[in-house]
């Protein structure tokens, strides 16, 4: 008797340790994508579903700042539609959303999983039958099974690289989205013919309808998406046939391929055209209004309940400072100045070599103006003189030659005197408080200072 | 299917548990059935060979006993007793031959016969090795041998006797059990007793231990190291060649160990296959602690046959260098084994023959041999001996090995140790150190066994507490440090290609 204790007492505390041992190995980029909806899941009125073109493009934070939509970006990397489907059917193990938002990019894939992305997905996941069911169906091999239902078979090799953050792991503060911070000229395709389209019946199509039908199922709405990037054909083609299924099944689709909301020389992020934070600014603005407008989500802003809402929020929005000040391209400054919610000056040189670089400095000034057309930059190119760009959160102020020069002095504090010269130079201010978050002096483009 | 894989961390539980609920008569029906299944879970066709053995051994022992029972004149009894040896001897072997050294016999002769300028075209057989055909076929022939000898009587329950040659703990890789043994045990039917369960399970652990945290942690440096020669010189051959000892001890000591684990959970206790076998002072001490199953073997059923040391100085070296050469064929057909096999038998000849010196040379010079310091020398003198042998038989080739020995013996890079480019073959420094760790463990374990201290006896005395601590911790760290799941290529025991 006292044997079969010890031998109890045994499996048990062996058990623990493995456990343990499991939730401390594993990669915590899975613990930032999913804990915060594991802890909130009952919070979210919308989920968006998808692959990183939705994790780069939809910021479930802005929509609560502009809509009080209560969302969360459960999009994962490369993840096919089957890998949606499963993804979808876990998160309605905690959550009991309004509205399903799923973008379609991979319609036309046979496959069923993202490989190694998949454990970003699954691997916060506690097990229970759905998690079970997702991965017998997505994956084939014993090998891979065992990957996904217990991840210490990969992770315990980690020990070498423990870190502080495995230990005190961090919430992430945007909510599933992931903000790209960075500006990339991708390849542009060629538009396919107004009367091209195709018929599919893949893997993707079947688990699309599945994805529909469950939500249907379930009262839950659907919207359809293709988000913005420079499509090839297939995609253009694939992106058309998912009109037929959203009309099949009376659920709304937006195109985005076939709109201009973004503009994909400054709202990039690399060349296999990923939206940077410009471009889903652009999207998710688009999306708020739309789903404000057609479905019946409410606006929580108001609500106690969901105080701690705004408190993310503001943990979003250092997040996003964060990511502009410690940036030392003027490009990928210039770009992350139209999302961080600062005031900002910019100063530019008469001799500047940014007007004669090439015109994506044009651009992305033009992008941070927003809908105020730039009269005066125009100009100050032709003439080369000074020029002086203020971008307030109600207004924006431009001016050019002398009147730069001296609004310059009125708005900007003189900079701490160096050896260094610098042909543009930026101040960025907290709105709420007039104090300066960050000061850069550029040269030839290239960060040269930070004060 | 491997020790270290998933399906025989299932397989094994399921065995143990139905053995246990299953009534007496039944008990050996299962552990053959087992046996069985665990073989064909890699070639189930191969089966039938250790079918064919069995059969073929079984038939011997029981003609053999019909003779001894017959009325007839004891030269005519011995005669007729030798065609049964004979008999099962050539036809097991004939199926050994044909499948480990059919090829390579069959491209040395080509090779033979193109050094006189001879050209045929040599066939090449597409088979493939059966696993461990090396190990039940040897211990078949000792049965055969052990009844001729009326050392034991011949097993009349065939399937008792199937169980013999095919117990799935010591099917593929040994211990090579002696008929006087096993089979003796399997006549009992096993009561569980929380003995042998926990004595198993510490077997079991401590061999998963030798595997998965150091042998395979090992194998990353030396596969890293001996894959690149070019790369990796000096030093890093030196280490790599340290290491490759440490490696083949603990991947071959280790199966050995869980099979003795697993056979003794199910109640049957297998013969030590290695006895710190490098604490050894001598290279004859080495091989008495080395492989003791298959040393064993070549000594009952070869080297005194040959007639032993009975006959001679002369007869004994050669009887020695034959024994050590089969031993080294019986590893592997390629030329590095044989080397390897004789090296080791003129190692021992020398140490025989220079034994009067080296007593001169003591007394002379007045060493205290009972000192640890003498001790030690001795010690790493035998290891480096062996060492040296190990390296042929790691090497693919000899002219590999003589490289390997070239790269060793005229690179002079004492700095990798300092400047970290020893880190860069296969283990980074973390790694490095944690296998230093465990080979301390090892070390420190092999010195108990050495001094006759029985770990598990210790451990067996302590408190309830203290056993169930160790056992955690020491599972919680071998699945921590062990080299193995998804991305690991569960590297075969190497004595399973023997």
């Amino acid at each position: 008797m006292k044997r079969a204790f010890w031998i109890v007492v045994s499996i048990l505390f062996m058990t623990a340790g493995i456990w343990k041992l499991t939730s401390l190995l594993a990669l915590k980029n899975a613990y930032q994508k999913n804990h915060v909806f594991m802890e909130q899941a009952e919070d979210f009125d919308v989920l968006f579903l998808g692959t990183s073109h939705v994790i780069n493009a939809v910021f479930p934070m802005e929509l609560w700042q502009e809509y009080g939509i209560t969302s969360y970006n459960l999009a994962g990397h490369a993840h096919p539609l089957p890998a949606t489907y499963w993804v979808m059917i876990n998160a309605l193990d905690y959550a009991s959303p309004d509205l399903v938002v799923v973008d379609c990019y991979g319609l036309e894939r046979e496959d069923k999983t993202s490989g190694e992305f998949g454990h970003q997905s699954f691997d916060s996941i506690p097990l229970s039958g759905n998690k079970v069911r997702a991965v017998f169906d997505l994956y084939e091999t014993t090998e891979e099974r065992m990957e996904y239902l217990w991840n210490f078979s990969i992770y315990h090799n980690r020990w070498d690289t423990l870190g502080a953050g495995d230990f005190m792991p961090e919430d992430g503060v945007q909510k599933g989205a992931e903000l790209r911070n960075v500006v990339e000229e991708p390849e542009i395709t060629a538009r396919i013919g107004e009367d091209e389209s195709c018929t599919l019946d893949t893997t993707g199509t079947d688990y699309l309808r599945r994805l529909i039908e469950e939500c249907q199922n379930r009262d839950i709405s659907v919207l359809l998406t293709f988000m913005p990037f420079p499509a090839a054909g297939e995609d253009q083609l694939a992106a058309r046939y998912v009109r037929q299924i959203a009309e099949e099944y009376g659920v709304r689709y937006i195109n985005f391929l076939d709109m201009d909301i973004v503009d994909y020389e400054v709202d990039c992020c690399d060349a296999q055209s990923h939206l940077n934070a410009s471009g889903a600014r652009k999207v998710t603005e688009y999306l708020g209004k739309y789903i404000r407008e057609t479905y019946h989500i409410a606006d929580h802003r108001e609500e106690e309940a969901y105080g701690r809402w705004q408190e993310d929020y503001e943990a979003w929005r250092s997040y996003k400072v964060r990511q502009t000040t410690g940036l030392e391209s003027l490009q990928n400054y210039l770009m992350m100045l139209s999302v961080c919610d600062m005031d900002c000056y910019i100063y530019i040189e008469g001799d500047s070599g940014i007007w004669r670089s090439d015109d994506i400095y044009v651009k992305l000034l033009e992008n941070l103006a927003g809908e105020t057309e730039l009269i005066k930059m125009q100009a100050a190119m032709q003439n080369g003189g000074a020029y002086l760009l203020v971008v307030k959160q109600d207004a924006v102020t431009e001016y050019a030659g002398e009147e730069a020069v001296v609004w310059k002095e009125a708005y900007m504090a003189k900079a701490e005197e160096t050896d260094s010269v610098s042909d543009v130079e930026i101040v960025v201010m907290n709105p709420a408080d007039g104090s300066t978050v960050d000061r850069k002096r550029f040269a030839d483009r290239m960060l040269i200072d930070t004060q | 299917m491997l020790f270290n894989s998933l399906q025989f961390l299932i397989f094994l539980p399921v065995v143990v548990v139905l053995y246990y609920l299953i009534p007496d008569r039944l008990k050996n029906f299962w552990l053959l059935l087992a046996s069985y299944y665990f073989y064909m879970c890699w070639n189930a066709k191969y089966a039938l060979l250790i079918l064919f053995s069995t059969v073929v051994t079984y038939a011997s022992g029981v003609v053999m006993d019909k003779i001894r029972q017959t009325e007839m004149e004891a030269s005519q009894r011995v005669f007729r007793k030798k065609i049964c040896v004979a008999v099962s001897f050539v036809l097991n072997l004939s199926i050994l031959f044909f499948f480990k050294y059919m090829n390579w016999g069959m491209e040395n002769i080509g090779q033979l016969l193109r050094a006189i300028h001879i050209t045929i075209n040599v066939p090449a057989f597409d088979v493939l090795l059966p696993v461990g055909i090396s190990f039940y076929t040897f211990q078949a022939l000792g049965y055969t041998v052990d009844v001729y000898r009326d050392d034991i009587r011949a097993e009349k329950n065939f399937f008792r006797y199937a169980l013999f040659v095919s117990f799935f703990p010591q099917l593929v890789a040994g211990p090579i059990e002696r008929s006087g043994n096993l089979l003796k045990q399997l006549a009992q039917p096993k009561k569980l007793t929380f003995n042998n369960f926990r004595e198993g399970t510490f077997l079991m652990v401590w061999g998963y231990f030798l595997k998965v945290v150091l042998a395979d942690r090992i194998a990353l440096f030396v596969d890293t190291a001996y894959g690149d020669i070019e790369t990796y010189t000096g030093v890093c051959l030196i280490v790599a060649s340290f290491l490759f000892a440490v490696q083949i001890y603990c991947d071959f000591s280790g199966y050995s160990v869980i099979a003795m684990g697993a056979a003794r959970i199910l109640g049957i206790e297998l013969m030590e296959n290695f006895n710190a076998p490098y604490l050894a002072v001598s290279v004859a001490e080495f091989w008495r602690r080395w492989h003791i199953s298959l040393s064993g073997w070549f000594r009952d059923y070869l080297y005194i046959p040959l007639g032993g040391n009975r006959k001679g100085r002369l007869k004994k070296y050669l009887n020695i260098l034959i024994t050590f050469g089969a031993s080294g064929l019986w590893h592997g057909a390629d030329w590095t084994y044989v080397i390897w096999g004789l090296l080791n038998g003129i190692y021992q000849i020398i140490g025989d023959v220079m034994t009067p010196v080296k007593r001169k040379a003591v007394l002379v010079l007045g060493i205290k041999t009972g000192s640890i310091s003498h001790r030690l020398l001795k010690t790493a003198v035998t290891f480096l001996l062996v060492d040296v042998t190990w390296i042929f038989f790691r090497a693919s080739t000899v002219r590999e090995a003589f490289r390997i020995i070239r790269g060793i013996l005229t690179v002079h890079n004492p700095w990798v140790w300092i400047d970290g480019s020893l880190y860069t073959c296969g283990l980074d420094q973390k790694n490095f150190n944690l296998m230093l760790w465990g080979i301390l463990i090892l070390a420190g374990a092999d010195l108990c066994k050495y001094k006759g201290i029985k770990l598990r006896e210790v451990l067996a005395a302590q408190d309830d507490w203290a056993q169930s601590l160790v056992m955690i911790l020491a599972v919680l760290g071998i699945l921590l440090f062990g080299i193995w799941g998804v991305g690991y290529d569960a590297s075969n025991f190497i004595y399973f290609q023997f």
